[in-house]
């Protein structure tokens, strides 16, 4: 069953589409970054009740998207990923909502290769339910995080 | 705009930290260095402020509440200011990079050789004999890199007049790495400028600044002069701005060549 919502523009703007979430209203991510509960909305594979697997996590407070974690979820919780946020982008590895800080380049190659699976698998999704628009801001999405490292 | 509470019991987001500890400190509180940590020092001095009119104090700031409000008005920063890691136009910039020119793969191997026989997507070891030699692991200021000695001599200069002069913006920075060989991103020719260890990429307060989106954090915008002071280049200026990108410019890269043991 698919959950639709509206999602707006909220300072420097994350999203620009009208998206529809191909998750289950019960599928549950943990927040990161100091996002609260309600606020964690998962687009994403679902076991047993939980995000799991590659897909996103956004942040929506007052019907807008704020930031959105790109990455690898277990059981609920992100692991490796990247938050993109209206000042840059967040990423490594995640453990209780929160990153890990480094150094080590190839931990932050793997991170935004994690979040550029989880956009395109995003993406695949929208294509599949023939929602272009949807699927098109997560294809220019996985292009953006790609790119960010040389 | 804050993301979550900053102080006591709150989520202490590093980056919403460093956005009340600047705020408290225009205000004239003493919160010692603006390092994203919220202590017991920053939690004294949410409270020191909130006895101005608050008769519960609770040493917490959140998103939208009266310590907040009152901490981005007046004469201290207000919402939408610019915090080390806000985003500004480049379009915004008056001129940067004035007289210097980039390096590339070409010029970098004719002055340096090739890093490595074989590159992949992953960062892999310097195999050429003399630029491995040259290799050095330091902690420059807070730092940590690896890079050719030469650059990393020279990158401890640009960060020591950093610290002198933006020490709380010194206390935010991180970096994403310096010597990597690797193959630029979706190419299998271009190897990636920092392979020879003479690039660095940072972050400030943990954010890496969006590559490609014609806009720079303000923190970069303050320490590039810095960097093009001492012949390093800004990415800011490439056809695809890289704003958190520093890399030897082409003379003074050119220079580091006969540096080389």
């Amino acid at each position: 069953m698919g959950v639709c919502f509206r999602i707006g523009i909220a300072g420097i703007a994350l999203a620009l589409a009208v998206l529809a979430s191909p998750a289950k209203a019960e599928c549950r991510a943990e927040p990161v970054h100091g996002w609260s509960d309600e606020e964690a909305r998962w687009v994403g594979p679902c076991a047993a009740n939980q995000a799991d697997g590659y897909g996103v996590i956004k942040q929506i407070r007052a019907g807008a998207v704020q930031e959105i974690y790109y990455g690898r979820v277990e059981k609920g919780k992100a692991v490796l990923g990247v938050v993109e946020t209206p000042d840059g982008m967040i990423a490594g590895r995640w453990s209780r909502g929160e990153v890990q800080e480094t150094s080590d380049r190839n931990e932050l190659l793997s991170a935004f290769a994690a979040a550029e699976k989880a956009a395109d698998t995003v993406r695949e999704g929208f294509a599949r339910q023939g929602n272009s628009a949807s699927a098109q801001f997560y294809k220019r999405k996985a292009q953006i995080l790609r790119q960010q490292l040389d | 705009m804050l993301t979550g509470s900053v102080g006591e019991h709150g989520r202490n987001i590093r980056a919403d930290v460093v956005k009340v500890q600047q705020a408290l400190k225009s205000h004239g509180g003493d919160v010692g260095a603006v390092d994203g940590a919220c202590g017991r020092q920053t939690i004294a001095a949410i409270r020191a402020f909130q006895s101005h009119f608050m008769s519960q104090r609770d040493g917490l700031v959140e998103p939208g509440g009266a310590t907040w409000r009152r901490l981005s008005a007046d004469k201290g920063l207000h919402e939408g200011a610019k915090s080390y890691t806000t985003s500004v136009l480049k379009t915004s910039l008056g001129a940067f990079n004035p007289g210097l020119s980039a390096v590339n793969n070409k010029l970098m191997t004719q002055w340096f050789g090739t890093p490595r026989a074989s590159y992949g997507v992953d960062c892999q070891p310097v195999t050429n004999a003399v630029l491995a030699k040259n290799m050095v692991v330091a902690s420059v200021g807070a730092l940590h890199v690896q890079g050719l000695s030469p650059a990393v001599a020279s990158l401890r200069t640009v960060v020591a007049e950093i610290q002198t002069r933006y020490p709380d913006l010194y206390a935010l920075l991180g970096t994403a790495g310096m010597l990597c060989c690797r193959y630029q991103r979706g190419s299998s020719t271009a190897i990636s400028n920092h392979s020879w260890g003479t690039a660095i990429d940072l972050k400030i307060a943990g954010v890496l600044d969006t590559r490609g989106d014609g806009k720079v954090q303000y923190g970069l915008t303050l320490i590039a002069p810095i960097f093009n002071k001492y012949g390093w280049y800004w990415g800011a200026g490439f056809h695809t701005e890289d704003a958190m990108h520093f890399e030897g410019g082409r003379a003074l890269t050119e220079s580091w060549k006969n540096q080389l043991v």
